[in-house]
């Protein structure tokens, strides 16, 4: 019972402390078009705040005005056309402001010229295999073994206690910072999609095709993200981890590839 | 459609929901058939 | 006798069932029998789906896995979906159009009553055989609703079982749908236009179009991954030559204006309850009606909006993020024009009215998101997240559940002669309102977070919202036994019900006795607008 409860109690009230546990909103990330992403989220959610107090607050003062209690004589009319024409033009204005900024960083994210390098992704169940074209490098990345031993069922081992439980690999794919990088991406069996929120790329990894597209990455660093297209039992336990380094870092972990050494 | 023809010896209105009825399931069968074949040509 | 309405004249001297006993059930040819037994079976249907979803909260309460195996959650969200979508939702509604339009349009019943009993029929049959599969050796199908290839090929014994039950569930929507149209384009009564139709019946005549239109594409859809599977085509299969992004087309195409079929109806009941509890005429009747079409139609050009990451060509995606903005337009003149129709009237909030209010607040929220999520680079980050989850819920429980609440307590007493017990009803409101909010809202927090849909385990990171929506969950999944309460008692006895249970609503159901006689308007009866030829 305490097992069950106490991290319910807890969490409700020694919750400020742990930051990250409380997350409400997306990552602004660590991409130009993640940050983009961000602002772009944001600007829509202040707009349908907009939106919603005016809606709302008109709903919720004609429920305190025109109450039935407070005597009210209900009107009859039931037509408005200036009222009808506003809603309608109103609305479509600002689709319009939505829209445009929007489909101008589409076309950016679209955009996959002047990549400087390519890797290849490649989906199985349950695991993704990374491919360094050009470089004859290539490994799979699979869940990390302490989080592959503790989310069997009766395992009793405590999650809290695994560092990134199901958010770790054996090994990342390693990339660098700076650099513009295509990535190819297909499946080897079932539908995959290949999920990393700080850099705004999610693509689906589909067996027999190929889809490309393109990120860089503008901090060194670890990221974490998921499988996000269901592809079997497992689907909740093929973490994408990315490791960024210094380009000089990088070419360093690189000849230690190629010359067989672990990295 | 007076309120007169709302009798149960009217044929007519049978028929035509018949009619109507029929011609809607031959619209959906034909959804079906049009659309797998389409698919099948397609590659 | 023959398949048309005209028997039902015949027998106009029975006042009541001609069969007794189980026989008036199985062999139910009277619109208000077969509406009756649509409404129970969506009923049971709720809580057999609402149990599926309940084990789906009960692991994600906490990170690590407690009570399921994985394959079995996948299973679980399956058919919490297609339990829900084609046995809750879609036959509910169903029953509401049995029992309302012929009541609604002077019709003495629906134009094929044995058509009508075979479309009910087909559903019990259909479930149970969708419900079997989760015995079959390798269990149901895991793969989502979507029943995407080539994942869900990989589906044990039961794949073909699962694809007779989607078809005999779409067969029977489309029977249904038929009957819908035919009865209201050739039994309403003489004195009503087109125009003058109540918004419930226009609503449904729309969906029943739409019905007809893409059911029968499903239909083809699961008939290709049958080929496919046992027949060798290779229709998504890439070796073959095939695409298995072609399925998702087909099945979007479908699947798109199918959430149109599940909330029109909806549309039409508040488009009912509002104006009877704010006494005023329903604000611009004729533009809820193009909006409706509107909707409808603009719901058949949006499908690939649910496919933005599958890689589609620049101008693809253009097209499908602007069209499904477009769809905010008619939508918006629907929320506005409930809002108009509030306005200055002289409001009272019984528990039908409770739900309608709280489905104008809540449906607009999942507008909210809608609108957020057909902007494709957001829909990068979205889709496939919890934030999905949280938004398709919000327009399928607060939207299409509550409408349908909202018109059982509505017309209840006019089913049943009695009055339901409003205090009953009212806590049953606010345990319900709470407690999906409680369920749905943390969801949008861990979607944005990072948090995928359908996975078994999370990181523990989204552990407090996910406690916050389980115990939201189980509060809602337990409110509906107060639901079932409130109409075992309502049927059983109360105050006795007027002809107009409420103050003066509008509409041809309210001239009828409560409850209404076994046979209503034999004589087509004549209709006149309350405010004027044009509403």
């Amino acid at each position: 019972m305490n097992r069950f409860w106490m991290p319910l109690l807890g969490s409700l009230f020694a919750a400020p402390a742990a930051h990250a546990d409380w997350a409400v909103n997306l990552p602004v990330g660590v991409t130009d078009i993640s940050a983009q992403t961000f602002d772009l989220h944001m600007f829509a959610f202040w707009i349908c705040v907009g939106i919603g107090v005016v809606v709302f607050g008109a709903m919720i003062i004609a429920m305190f005005r025109f109450r039935k209690s407070q005597g009210v004589q209900p009107a009859t009319w039931s037509h408005n056309t200036v009222a009808e024409i506003i809603w309608t033009v109103i609305p479509i204005v600002i689709l319009l402001v939505l829209a445009i900024p929007t489909a101008r960083a589409l076309v950016e994210i679209e955009d996959t010229r002047g990549t400087e390098m390519s890797i290849k992704i490649t989906g199985y169940q349950w695991k993704w295999h990374y491919e360094y074209i050009g470089e004859d490098v290539g490994f799979f990345s699979t869940l990390a073994r302490a989080s592959n031993e503790a989310r069997r069922r009766g395992s009793n081992i405590d999650p809290k206690t695994v560092p990134n439980y199901l958010l770790d690999v054996d090994r990342p794919l390693v990339i660098p910072v700076d650099t513009k990088i295509r990535y190819l991406i297909t499946a080897n069996d079932v539908l995959h999609s290949w999920w990393m929120p700080a850099f705004a790329v999610k693509k689906d990894a589909v067996p027999g095709f190929i889809n490309e597209g393109w990120f860089k990455v503008n901090e060194a660093g670890t990221y974490r993200g998921q499988c996000a297209e269901i592809c079997g039992k497992d689907h909740g336990f093929m973490p994408v981890v990315v490791e960024v380094l210094s380009k000089k870092d990088y070419a360093a972990w690189l000849a230690a590839q190629k010359s067989g050494k672990a990295g | 459609m007076g309120a007169q023809a709302m009798t149960t010896d009217d044929d007519n209105r049978r028929r035509k929901i018949r009619t109507n009825a029929i011609v809607l399931g031959l619209v959906a069968f034909a959804v079906f058939i049009g659309f797998i074949m389409l698919m099948g040509l397609r590659g | 006798m023959s398949a048309t309405v005209a028997d039902m004249h015949d027998s106009h001297d029975h006042h009541g069932p001609v069969h007794t006993g189980i026989k008036r059930w199985l062999f139910a040819t009277n619109h208000k029998d077969i509406g009756t037994l649509y409404l129970v079976f969506a009923l049971v249907m709720l809580f057999v789906g609402g149990l599926m979803a309940l084990i789906i909260r009960a692991e994600l309460f906490q990170p690590g896995l407690q009570f399921v195996d994985p394959d079995f959650f996948n299973q679980m969200t399956t058919m919490h979906a297609l339990i829900m979508v084609f046995g809750m939702i879609m036959p509910a509604f169903a029953g509401f159009a049995n029992w309302m339009i012929p009541m609604m349009i002077g019709a003495p019943d629906m134009a094929l009553p044995r058509l009508n009993n075979w479309s009910f029929w087909l559903l019990p049959f259909a479930a149970t055989l969708l419900v079997s599969t989760l015995f079959m050796p390798g269990g149901a199908p895991a793969s989502g609703w979507t029943l995407y290839p080539p994942l869900v090929l990989q589906t044990g014994d039961a794949f073909p079982f699962a694809i007779f039950a989607i078809h005999l569930l779409g067969i029977s929507s489309i029977m249904a749908a038929i009957n819908i149209i035919v009865t209201i384009l050739n039994l309403r009564t003489p004195s009503m236009s087109l125009l003058q139709m109540p918004m419930f019946v226009w609503s449904w005549l729309i969906t029943a179009y739409l019905l007809i239109l893409v059911m029968p594409v499903l239909a083809g859809g699961v008939t290709m991954l049958l080929m496919d599977q046992f027949f060798g085509t290779s229709f998504f299969e890439a070796a073959g030559g095939g695409d298995p992004v072609l399925f998702q087309h087909i099945f979007w195409f479908f699947g798109h204006p199918e959430v149109y079929i599940i909330i029109l109806p909806a549309f039409g009941i508040i488009s009912h309850v509002i104006p009877a509890f704010s006494r005023k005429p329903l604000f611009g009747h004729n533009a809820m009606v193009y909006a409706t079409a509107c909707i409808a139609f603009l719901s058949c050009v949006v499908w690939a909006h649910h496919m933005f990451t599958v890689g589609m060509p620049l101008a693809g995606q253009m097209f499908f993020m602007f069209a499904t903005m477009l769809i905010a337009i008619p939508t918006g003149v629907k929320i506005f024009n409930w809002t108009a129709t509030m306005w200055q009237g002289a409001l009272t909030f019984e528990t039908p009215m409770l739900f309608a209010i709280a489905f104008l607040f809540l449906f607009t929220i999942g507008g909210f998101t809608g609108v957020m999520m057909a902007m494709v680079p957001l829909d990068f980050q979205y889709h496939d997240s919890y934030f999905i989850v949280a938004h398709f819920h919000y327009v399928l429980v607060p939207g299409a559940l509550f409408g349908a609440i909202a018109g059982c307590y509505f017309w209840l007493p006019k089913w049943t002669g009695h009055m339901y017990d409003e205090r009953l009803g009212k806590i049953h409101f606010w345990l319900t309102t709470i407690f999906v909010n409680l369920t749905f809202f943390p969801q949008h927090f861990v979607g944005l977070a990072g948090m995928p849909r359908r996975i078994p385990d999370y990181a523990v990171q989204f552990t407090n919202f996910n406690m916050m929506s389980s115990i939201g969950a189980f509060g809602f999944g337990f409110s509906q036994l107060l639901l079932v309460y409130v109409i075992y008692k309502c049927v059983k006895g109360g105050a006795k019900a007027t002809a107009e249970v409420w103050d003066n609503p509008e509409g041809l159901e309210w001239t009828v006795p409560s409850p209404a006689p076994y046979h209503t308007f034999e004589v087509p009866p004549v209709y006149t607008p309350r405010y004027g030829a044009t509403h």
